[in-house]
């Protein structure tokens, strides 16, 4: 996280005013090493860096406590050079992405050393059985993606950000990011044509119902 | 989030799995407050508190750089770290099974009887154990580096499970799924009854009347009979409350099983007052479905009464309640009510605020509880214009799936099968993959058979064996269409 990456401000709301202060309290107060301030960090912003994470890393992925604990770790110590404190959840996210990105660069190279193909079934905890297969084998197909091409396609359908908004959590030119995902799309569709779980959703489409 | 601009054809996959994610978050997200309001705080349910202390350590003992070591030690350093990397990186071999004092093995074991007189006990090369007592069978379906995946077909099993940072163990008994971390309890599977005794950690545990799951801690016992969801502490007083209150009188009723959402009763108060449900159990059955009554021995072999830990006196379901949204000033009351499980009271005081005006002004998520507080209290007829105030309100709001599914339960335990059908019907069609679609499709089944409307029957039928082949209704349904094929008119 040494570069400087651009960040979007957060959206505007009917509570903006005083979530920017809120915003503004909360780092100066991790800024001055203030107790408690970590705690109240992830409580503002904790589900939101969890439902990024299970965006990215699918749910039920053992490891997402373990990477909510990592981005919480970086934010204290890298606040110092977050300049625009409204940017909070922004910076937030792009950590939150970045960690995710490590681990699953982590696991690919522990796939390749250990010659084995099988990564953890991520499924979806007590969703209808139907839902949890497509939920195993969206991610499935997304470990055999290219990280760069993964992450921004699981946060832009998944998430439903914006391609702005895509772009600056995954550090990317907007022109890029669209590059990506035009790749990552493609690449989606060809892999889940082959797999039966996805059939009934990829056929919805064939029949016009989706 | 919007999904208008979720391109690539497969718009409602990524729409359904977005809301699923939302929906385990969601039920993790109230295990954790769970968690946080006895004051436990293990690590993988409270990833929050975990952060801050592991900040707080990161402080206390700054790490060193390795830029500051010496270039020779720094080279030393790197070779050793590859090592370790690569050893690291080569993946966890899967656990092995000790059965007895047989050698260990590292695949699935498709058949475990424990003797009718003897314990069969399993050891695991991670240092978990799982007991099957005597007279109990089960298999051992799945073993990885994680874990393993049990079956308890009959009987009561014990367990102790390490815990280590990807622990995943998953436990089946009948319809049920227990999903354990690390922890210490009890498993009792016997005549559709689910006893579940936690010693240590907390686990969830979910399907067919658990519906979306129930998290169950140390201390705590949760039983499933009957339709009737309980949790209590562990060793408390004898519990005589069951199939005394109105959820309960509902489980006994002969009619479809639950509707997928648990309905768990309070927890027993210390001296019953007059009137009370806790009273007229009392007075009624005795101790006719106590747990403490039936329950076979769950007790681990030593120290139980040390273990055990004080867990208040609020039910699963008042806690769900309260961890609900924000409370405004006149909602206080009967919300407070609600969360100590005393629900003919808040149905009281709820009617005082005007039902009509709370029908009008409350959100889904505190009309959903007016609902259930009415239902729970034996008041169909508001439960009915809180479901009906939330459908008609809030119709893209995933709370209205329950609430249609509940009015279709009400209909048909009111005797209206014609009423239920359509509400069931509803549910099917506008939420297909609804978490509790098998149900509605069963009971759209049922409520058409009570019809008889042999057309109707036959078409539920069909598509609810096209639905849930091996469901809980399938053997009614392959039941209506034989008789259909025989000629004979629907049961």
């Amino acid at each position: 996280m040494d570069r400087v990456l651009r960040l979007v401000p957060p959206s505007p709301s009917p509570d903006g005013a005083r979530e920017q202060a809120d915003d503004a309290r909360l780092v100066a107060s991790l800024k001055a090493r203030e107790p408690g301030a970590v705690e109240a960090l992830m409580r503002r912003y904790g589900s939101h860096l969890r439902r990024v994470l299970t965006r990215v890393l699918g749910s039920d992925d053992t490891e997402t406590p373990d990477v909510l604990q990592e981005v919480a770790v970086i934010a204290w110590q890298s606040i110092g050079r977050l300049s625009d404190p409204l940017a909070l959840k922004a910076w937030l996210t792009q950590i939150a992405v970045f960690t995710a990105r490590g681990l699953i660069r982590r696991r690919h190279r522990q796939r390749w050393l250990s010659f084995f193909e099988e990564l953890p079934e991520r499924s979806v905890p007590w969703a209808s059985p139907e839902m949890q297969e497509a939920a195993r084998a969206v991610y499935r197909i997304f470990d055999r993606m290219p990280v760069d091409e993964r992450i921004p396609f699981a946060l832009r359908m998944l998430e439903g950000l914006e391609l702005e908004a895509t772009a600056a959590a995954c550090g990317m030119s907007l022109a890029t990011v669209r590059r990506r995902l035009v790749r990552a799309e493609r690449r989606f569709h060809k892999m889940a044509r082959q797999c039966d779980a996805l059939g009934p959703w990829l056929d919805e489409v064939a029949g016009g119902r989706g | 989030m919007s999904g208008a601009h979720r391109g690539g054809g497969v718009t409602r996959l990524w729409q359904a799995l977005a809301q699923a994610q939302d929906a385990a978050l969601e039920a993790q997200a109230q295990a954790e407050q769970q968690v946080r309001e006895t004051g436990e705080l293990p690590r993988a349910a409270a990833p929050y508190a975990a952060a801050h202390e592991h900040v707080r350590r990161m402080i206390m003992r700054p790490r060193r750089r390795l830029g500051r070591l010496p270039f020779a030690l720094a080279m030393a350093a790197g070779a050793v770290a590859l090592v370790l990397a690569v050893s690291s990186a080569v993946r966890k071999p899967a656990l092995s099974v000790q059965l007895g004092s047989s050698a260990p093995r590292g695949e699935a074991i498709p058949s475990l009887v424990a003797d009718a007189r003897s314990d069969l006990p399993l050891r695991f090369s991670d240092g978990s154990t799982v007991t099957f007592r005597a007279g109990s069978s089960g298999h051992l379906e799945k073993l990885n580096s994680a874990g393993a995946e049990l079956v308890l077909v009959r009987g009561t099993l014990q367990a102790h499970v390490i815990h280590a940072q990807t622990t995943s163990w998953i436990l089946h008994a009948g319809p049920y799924r227990v999903r354990v971390t690390g922890t210490r309890f009890g498993l009792s599977w016997r005549s559709e009854r689910l006893d579940l005794a936690l010693y240590e950690g907390s686990v969830m545990v979910d399907g067919a009347v658990l519906g979306s799951g129930v998290s169950v801690r140390a201390g705590q016992r949760l039983t499933v009979a009957s339709g009737v969801v309980r949790i209590e502490p562990l060793g408390g007083a004898p519990s005589t409350v069951a199939l005394a209150t109105p959820a309960a009188r509902q489980a006994r009723d002969p009619g479809p099983a639950g509707d997928g959402r648990p309905v768990v009763e309070p927890l027993p108060q210390a001296s019953p007052e007059p009137g009370t449900a806790a009273e007229v159990a009392n007075g009624a059955s005795g101790a006719e479905d106590s747990v403490e009554s039936g329950a076979p021995d769950l007790a681990p072999a030593p120290a139980r009464a040390t273990r055990l830990r004080s867990t208040g006196t609020r039910g699963a379901h008042g806690r769900h309640l309260a961890s609900r949204g924000g409370k405004t000033t006149g909602d206080d009351e009967w919300l407070a009510l609600a969360d100590r499980g005393a629900y003919r009271e808040a149905l009281e005081s709820a009617k005082r605020l005007g039902w009509s005006s709370l029908c009008r002004r409350l959100d889904a998520r505190r009309l959903l509880m007016l609902a259930d507080v009415a239902r729970y209290s034996d008041a169909p007829v508001p439960a009915h214009r809180a479901f009906q105030a939330l459908v008609k309100r809030f119709p893209d709001d995933r709370l209205a799936a329950d609430a249609v599914f509940s009015l279709g339960r009400l209909a048909f335990e009111r005797g209206r099968p014609a009423e239920a059908a359509r509400w069931f019907q509803r549910y099917v069609s506008d939420w297909p993959r609804g978490p509790l679609a098998e149900q509605a499709a069963g009971r759209l089944l049922e409520s058409t058979i009570r019809l008889q409307e042999p057309d109707a029957a036959h078409a539920a039928a069909r598509a609810y064996l096209a639905r849930a082949p091996h469901g809980a209704q399938a053997a009614l349904a392959r039941g209506v269409l034989a008789d259909a094929a025989d000629g004979s008119p629907a049961p």
